[in-house]
């Protein structure tokens, strides 16, 4: 069950995050991080996270890494290098085989519903739960908190527009066409507003237009604090909303 | 032949004249097998579940006992009933042998592995992505479940047809716990071997046209649901 995955990756962690100071590290190193400010707050840590197929290919070695809150990701890398894999991974999808993945803001929990919608990953191929469009959005309204669903449910008609799914609100989900079910799905996680969102090729096989749609609910949610990791094999207008490349290669992370 | 054909005119005869006898035993019958799969349901859904999405130790070792207790011939799991629930038994204080509390327990342990077995394998089978973005997107678990069984729910009907298809039918464990008593534990399939045996074939063969019959209207809403459930775009 993925909540015990989840508890057990915040409890493999309960090292606080004052880990080694990622600016200590002479700058020849791979895995070095940039944005060396000591004030910046971390959103993610990794330490010693090591991922592997059959216990003898190793997918990649991260020895330590840092996310900082400025920071909008772009996470590089060829086909099969692992980027979904991590992703998944500091989403809490896949179990951690060795190391940690650490969220400084995400107190380690045994109840996970304290953590419960923060941290989001967006397939590359997006699922849509059966129903409407409306249905759709209203599952994420039905899932927050009560506190602050009425908000939301005063955003869903700006975000409706914003994501140009307004006309198409009773149309049944799995019958929209690619562009439109990526932008409903971007559209879910923008009403959820998560602390962290990782966007899993969200630009792949999608026109202009919708790339430029998808691009205005990026921008708007780095706006109100979500920090962002994309993926994607080649840059588009998504990958300049980012400040910061990660490469996966060889299998490891270098920070570009 | 006329013999034959005059049994089965007697045997309609039974079933559309309301013979109160054939009724009841209907009753029985489905009254015991629908409490069975009442309960036996929600724990299975839960245990195939579990075994499908949690990796844990055994898993595999609960699995293979789950395939292995769905081939125990209805009278074996009859008779370890009988030994719990017989006076001399351990479960012998609860005075429950020869009721239909004992044939239903009975019928929920024929049932679970089978429904275990096939929940698992629907869930399995489902798209990983139903339960995970309804995670992502901060659902509650239990909500979660609810859409990936929405997600197989073809594949859920399914299963819970086949273990009502299997308790129903079964003779052994219900003869041997339920002791075939009249107006009271006597169901269709215990009540179809005696009347065999004492000659009386028209109550048996309406018995038996009254599972037939129920087999095909279950078939038919299967097949009609499958229809119903094609391929949707992904």
């Amino acid at each position: 069950m993925n909540s015990d995955i989840q508890s057990n990756l915040y409890l493999s962690s309960v090292e606080p995050a004052s880990c080694h100071d990622v600016t200590a590290r002479p700058d020849n190193h791979p895995w070095h991080s940039g944005k060396p400010s000591h004030s910046a707050e971390r959103v993610l840590q990794i330490n010693g996270l090591k991922h592997s197929w059959n216990k003898d290919y190793v997918l990649f070695e991260i020895p330590e890494l840092s996310w900082f809150k400025e920071q909008v990701i772009w996470l590089k890398g060829e086909n099969g290098t692992g980027k979904s894999t991590l992703m998944r991974l500091m989403a809490g999808l896949e179990p951690v085989q060795q190391g940690s993945v650490f969220f400084s803001d995400i107190k380690p929990s045994l109840f996970r519903s304290s953590g419960r919608g923060r941290v989001c990953y967006l397939h590359q191929t997006p699922y849509l739960f059966a129903g409407t469009v409306q249905q759709n959005l209203q599952f994420v309204i039905r899932s927050l908190p009560f506190a602050r669903r009425r908000k939301a449910e005063q955003r869903l008609t700006e975000g409706r527009q914003m994501a140009a799914l307004h006309h198409l609100n009773d149309q049944v989900a799995t019958t929209l066409s690619g562009g439109e079910r990526q932008r409903l799905a971007l559209l879910r996680a923008w009403l959820l507003q998560p602390d962290i969102l990782f966007l899993d090729e969200p630009a792949a096989n999608l026109d202009d237009g919708s790339v430029e749609l998808i691009c205005m609910m990026v921008k708007d949610l780095i706006q109100q604090g979500t920090a962002v990791m994309l993926s994607s094999h080649q840059s588009c207008a998504l990958t300049q909303l980012t400040n910061q490349s990660w490469l996966l290669k060889n299998g490891t992370v270098y920070a570009l | 032949m006329a013999a034959l054909t005059e049994t089965f005119a007697h045997a309609v005869e039974l079933l559309v004249s309301g013979d109160e006898q054939l009724w009841t035993i209907i009753g029985v019958s489905f009254r015991v097998s629908f409490l069975a799969l009442l309960t036996a349901c929600v724990p299975a859904v839960f245990l195939g579940f579990i075994l499908a999405y949690w990796r844990f130790p055994g898993r595999w070792f609960l699995l293979s006992m789950t395939h292995t207790l769905m081939a125990v011939p209805t009278v074996v799991v009859g008779l370890l009933l009988f030994m719990l629930l017989s006076r001399s038994g351990p479960l012998g204080d609860w005075r429950m042998l020869f009721t239909q509390d004992a044939m239903i327990i009975g019928q929920i342990l024929l049932c679970l592995p089978l429904l275990v077995s096939m929940t698992h394998t629907a869930f399995q089978s489902a798209d990983k992505r139903a339960w995970e973005t309804a995670r992502m997107l901060g659902a509650h678990p239990l909500r979660c479940l609810w859409v990936l069984m929405h997600e197989v729910r073809y594949a859920l009907i399914a299963s819970l047809v086949a273990a009502f298809a299997r308790i129903i039918a079964e003779v052994g464990c219900a003869m041997m716990v339920g002791g075939n008593i009249l107006n009271y534990t006597r169901n269709i399939t215990t009540a179809i071997a005696l009347e065999t045996l004492k000659g009386e074939y028209a109550q048996g063969v309406a018995l038996g046209l009254v599972l037939f019959i129920l087999a095909m209207i279950l078939n038919l809403g299967m097949a009609l649901l499958r229809g119903r459930g094609q391929l949707s775009h992904r």
